[in-house]
């Protein structure tokens, strides 16, 4: 089986580029007339059977005319773009594009096609990733792995770009427009260029102007609408003030008295005290508190990779972005190449600045889950809640969350799968969520 | 590609007057051109275009089975021909759809079941795809067809004015679209040579389908002569044990030349038929035995397997049967799929023909290697039937049978290299020979080719013949009368069986099948048009049957719903405790789910009631009213915890 799974992956791989030359040279007319060629060909060629020869002979002239006219594109043209910073994945990114005509004759039916560095998936990934609803496909194109591997060429790329008219342009003149494109995954999309086409005079073949543009497009993770959550260790009816608090600052309870230093404000001064002792005395109140959350991603590969890894993440950025970092902290922590902690809230960092470290996040593919457990130990004293996002319920994974428990730190586990069972401890607060259908299961967290 | 108003009515006209059903084609072509006269159109559903599709695969298959039962022959062929009409629902339909557009779940199965799970549907235009299908469908099987060209060209210049791409001028267009109307012109004409170059070649190059007048021998060739496994035809005599190994002549020849063998001074005469499909060969001789041979005819034109002393053809359904002087029967059939003709023969009375100077003419380039030969064999001075068995027995000792050809040799010619070297070769090689020997030693002696009839089919209790058991031998002219004179290698059969393929059973089990599904369908008390009528109407009747089923089905569940819901709604307590909340100040907002509304009172007024049995009664709630399986007493339960709030 992996011996076809590799003949399949180096014919997919070796007939892409050709794929996509000929989806970049032919419209769907021009295929339309090639698939009754074949016809022709089947009913025609006993020209005793009948005359459909000459409908052969005049199709095949039509391509052939049309295929040659394609080449003739006397178009000079300048593409300036204007992409935005980032853009989210799985939601439409709109940015301006400037096209100057430099010639002096107008060009009418021009349009326009991002062109990315085109990327292939690992001979691994195609073997372990599995296509949404693969398994409701037919026995064959599960075997074969086409259309996983279409759907991985737009999952590795990142985008797959689209054909768009662009508006008519006089000579030695300009237009700005609007484009757009589809994100598919998270992270950075290579830009190569810019493919502005023409269809030849019958609409079959299409003639293109390739303008070299290289640029990067960061894609920030796919964010799901979660309910409004109460994260576990919150500090809800106490004293302080802190989510009106405006900033980070001193809080209003009474911690001790000390001598003065140069700098405090006079208006701290313990007046009682300086009368007593003749001494400065300054009030000294305790440091303000801040609930801290931590948020656990689970990075350690398990098969298959890619769909399963893409729905952690995203439920990741889902939380960073709905936990109100205004009244407390969260502390990102993951395993890559080696243990990261990231925070944000109360001043220490946007909730942008983590949406772009996890749209970079990938999978480790050489640490098991227990690389884990030292990062959370130590920052687990400082934690009010946790939340857990894990790839699956493993015995690791089971140790890790009974580490957090000793700290006995509120929890809340939400178990990414793909379909195996997994039986639910009725003592954790913990969520299974199908990474075909996450949204179902984050609608009950 | 939208096609332009009245091209698609234009081209079903087209196509009518081409096929000759301009009477379908003219209503066709006013149904579909009556879109623009109509503005009003319909927003068609999945399920509706489903429908459609099917109504098209009805079509079809009604048109297939009638054709496959009535036509006998050409059945693509007269199907391809009936596109428009298969198609004319889902074109007419999609003319009338708000859309314009057809869902591509409509025209496959696999897409249809793939897509059950994904919102958005591809919808595709199939007007293009329509109007090739529909040119297409004019020209097949029409032969006498002057202005299909112009037709075709005319139409397509219409379809690629209207999709053409506008930044270019016309004239540029109009100058391309000329230089594809001249292409396409050459073209065709290209083909129609060629292919008439390459059936000349095939057809001398097929043993099975011989030419009258000359025979293309494989003399010279190098490599692998190799026949293929297919049965040809199939032959059933009157009396099977008096039958023995049959050789069956297809056609004799008279001059040789390089490596082809050429029926000189023998126009065919044209033969009367004494009763409809009868044919005397031979007049005033008695038949002693008699032969059915049941064959596929190639191109409506074949030659007849007859055995030697042919006397008489019956059952033959040709419409121009001609016979030469060397005694081959070629003839044209008048549109019969299957030949089943008996021949009735006597061995001992073969067909008169006079030797002529022909029959004694030895090419000069064979002469040497030929005199050699027979001083070898010391043949002169013999009788005529001590050199015939003489020179039987040196080729069945000294000569092997070989298909495999290497190399040229030394001699002159290839033929010299088999008599002088090699001493092998195929029968095309012995029979040439014997030939040219026995013509050298002043016995007159013709090259005939047909079929060795020899495996007998229990399956078919008939002899089965298949194309590796073609065959040449010799015909000589001793004791007054023409004899056929086999010296290939005994064991030239049992070589040719070797190289068969294991698998041979099942294509002949299936060759068998056809063979017997012809048989029924050609019979003269065939029942099975009226037999495919009912099975259309059956099918039809079902179809319909099923899609209107469906409709009821969908509408009987629809109601059953709506009276589930409303006796839910009575029965169900939890819209009292939610009206008695309401009347709290607490409305639940039309689209806000129940658990997100109880989360919102608890907030707001967390001493209102038990929220933990108020969220066990929504639950219960949401399983009653969404499904799942159900207790029985599920209703009484939610009853009891809507007590237990006692909410008044």
């Amino acid at each position: 089986m992996r011996c076809l799974d590799r003949f399949f992956y180096k014919v997919y791989t070796a007939a892409y580029p050709t794929a996509l030359r000929r989806k970049s040279k032919f419209t769907m007319g021009s295929l339309v007339i090639s698939l009754f060629i074949v016809l022709a060909v089947i009913f025609g060629l006993n020209i005793y059977a009948g005359v459909v020869y000459q409908l052969l002979a005049l199709l095949c002239s039509l391509l052939l005319v049309s295929f040659g006219a394609s080449f003739f594109f006397p178009v000079k043209l300048e593409v300036q773009r204007y992409l935005p910073p980032f853009a989210t994945c799985g939601e439409k990114c709109i940015y301006k594009v400037r096209v100057n005509n430099l010639s002096s004759r107008g060009q009418a039916d021009l349009s326009y096609q991002e062109v990315p560095v085109i990327k292939y998936p690992g001979f691994e990934e195609f073997v372990v990733s599995r296509e949404p609803y693969e398994a409701q496909r037919n026995w064959w194109d599960r075997m074969v792995r086409a259309y996983r591997f279409n759907w991985l060429m737009g999952q590795v790329n990142k985008i797959t770009p689209k054909e768009q008219p662009l508006p008519m342009i006089s000579g030695n003149s300009y237009i700005t427009t609007y484009v757009e494109l589809m994100p598919l995954r998270r992270g950075y999309v290579e830009l190569a260029g810019v493919a502005v086409k023409r269809r030849d005079p019958f609409g079959l073949c299409k003639a293109q102007l390739h303008l070299p543009m290289q640029e990067r497009l960061l894609i920030l993770p796919k964010r799901y609408e979660l309910p409004e959550i109460t994260l576990p260790g919150s500090r809800k009816h106490h004293t302080g003030g802190v989510t009106l608090a405006s900033s980070v600052g001193n809080a209003d309870e009474f911690h001790s008295l000390r001598e003065y230093r140069p700098g405090d404000p006079m208006r701290r001064l313990h007046w009682k005290s300086v009368a007593k002792t003749g001494e400065l005395i300054i009030r000294e109140n305790e440091d303000e508190y801040f609930t801290r959350h931590g948020l656990v991603l689970d990075t350690f590969a398990v098969e298959p990779t890619i769909n399963r890894f893409e729905v952690v993440v995203s439920i990741a950025a889902s939380l960073a972005c709905t936990v109100r970092t205004q009244e407390s902290l969260l502390d990102l922590m993951f395993v890559e190449e080696k243990a990261y902690l990231f925070s944000t809230g109360r001043g220490i960092g946007q909730t942008g600045k983590m949406l772009e470290i996890l749209a970079c996040v990938s999978p480790c593919n050489d640490k098991s889950c227990s690389a884990l457990l030292p990062l959370v130990a130590r920052h687990a004293q400082r934690l009010s809640g946790c939340v857990c996002i894990l790839q699956t319920w493993d015995d690791e994974r089971q140790e890790l969350i009974q580490s957090l428990k000793a700290h006995k730190i509120p929890m809340k586990i939400v178990v990414v799968t793909e379909g195996e069972n997994i039986a639910v401890d009725p003592q954790l607060d913990m969520q299974v969520i199908d990474a075909n259908n996450p949204e179902q299961g984050l609608a009950l967290l | 590609m939208t096609a332009p108003p009245f091209l698609l009515g234009t081209a079903l006209l087209f196509w009518g007057w081409q096929t000759g059903l301009l009477i379908l084609a003219v209503p066709l072509a006013v149904g579909i051109e009556s879109s623009l006269l109509f503005p009003r159109r319909w927003e068609l559903s999945r399920a509706d275009w489903s429908k459609i599709s099917d109504l098209c695969a009805v079509i079809l298959l009604s048109i297939v089975a009638y054709r496959l039962f009535q036509e006998k022959k050409y059945v693509v062929y007269m199907v391809a021909r009936y596109t428009p009409i298969i198609f004319f629902p889902l074109i007419l339909c999609q003319r009338f759809s708000v859309g314009g557009r057809i869902e591509l779940s409509a025209l496959s199965l696999l897409e249809r079941k793939k897509k059950k799970k994904q919102r958005r549907l591809p919808q595709v235009d199939i007007s293009a795809a329509y109007l090739i299908a529909t040119l297409l469908g004019a020209g097949i099987h029409n032969v006498e067809a002057p202005y299909y060209y112009y037709g075709v060209g005319f139409l397509g210049c219409w379809a690629v004015y209207a999709g053409r791409t506008k930044h270019y001028s016309l004239l540029i267009w109009g100058i391309l679209t000329m230089l594809v109307l001249g292409l396409g012109y050459a073209g065709q004409v290209g083909i129609r040579i060629a292919e008439q170059k390459t059936y000349n070649y095939i057809m001398q190059r097929i043993r099975y389908n011989a030419n009258p007048l000359q025979s293309t021998t494989a003399i010279g060739d190098i490599g692998r002569q190799k026949l293929s496994n297919a049965i040809i035809f199939r032959m059933q005599p009157d009396n099977r044990t008096a039958f023995q190994q049959q050789l069956l002549r297809e056609a004799t020849y008279n001059g040789y030349r390089g490596g082809r063998w050429y029926a000189f001074r023998s126009a065919p005469q044209k033969l009367e038929d004494v009763a409809p499909g009868s044919y005397v060969l031979q007049q005033n001789v008695e038949p002693a035995a008699w032969v059915h041979i049941r064959s596929k005819p190639r191109k409506g034109k074949g030659m007849l397997k007859l055995p030697d002393g042919a006397v008489m053809v019956e059952n033959l359904p040709g419409v121009d049967v001609q016979q030469n002087a060397l005694g081959t029967v070629q003839f044209s059939e008048g549109g019969a799929s299957w030949l089943d003709y008996r021949v009735s023969y006597n061995r001992l009375h073969p067909r008169p023909s006079p030797p002529t100077d022909l029959d004694l003419t030895v090419p000069e380039a064979e002469q040497e290697a030929i005199i050699t030969f027979i001083d070898e064999l010391r043949l002169r001075k013999l009788a005529p039937e001590q050199t015939m068995a003489r020179l039987k027995r040196h080729f069945d000792t000294h000569f092997g049978y070989t298909l495999h050809h290497s190399g040229k040799g030394q001699q002159k010619t290839p033929l010299a290299n088999f008599l002088l070297d090699k001493k092998a070769g195929h029968c095309e090689l012995f029979a040439t020979a014997t030939v040219l020997i026995l013509r050298e030693l002043g016995i007159p002696a013709r090259y005939a080719i047909g079929y060795v009839a020899t495996e007998y089919s229990r399956l078919e209790r008939q002899y089965i013949v298949r194309q590796r058991h073609g065959h040449a031998w010799t015909r000589v002219f001793v004791d007054g009368k023409w004899q056929d004179f086999d010296t290939t290698s005994p064991n030239w059969l049992d070589l040719e069986e070797q190289n068969q393929s294991s698998l041979h059973y099942l294509s002949d089990f299936f060759s068998f099948l056809s063979y017997q599904f012809a048989r029924v369908r050609d019979s003269e008390d065939n029942h099975l048009g009226k037999v495919a009528a009912v099975l259309i109407l059956i099918l039809i009747v079902l179809v319909f049957n099923r899609l209107r089923k469906q409709k009821r089905t969908l509408r009987k569940k629809v109601v059953e719903y709506q009276q589930e819901v409303e006796k839910e709604q009575l029965e169900s307590a939890f819209y009292a405790l939610e009206k008695a909340v309401a009347e709290k100040g607490f409305p639940r907002s039309p689209n806000e789910p129940l658990l997100r509304w109880t989360t919102r009172i608890e907030q707001a007024a967390p001493d209102l009631l038990d929220f933990r049995i108020l969220d066990q009664a929504v639950l219960l709630h949401y399983a009653l009213r969404f499904g799942g399986i159900r207790q029985e007493n599920d209703l009484k339960q939610l009853q009891l915890l809507v007590d237990q709030l006692d909410i008044d």
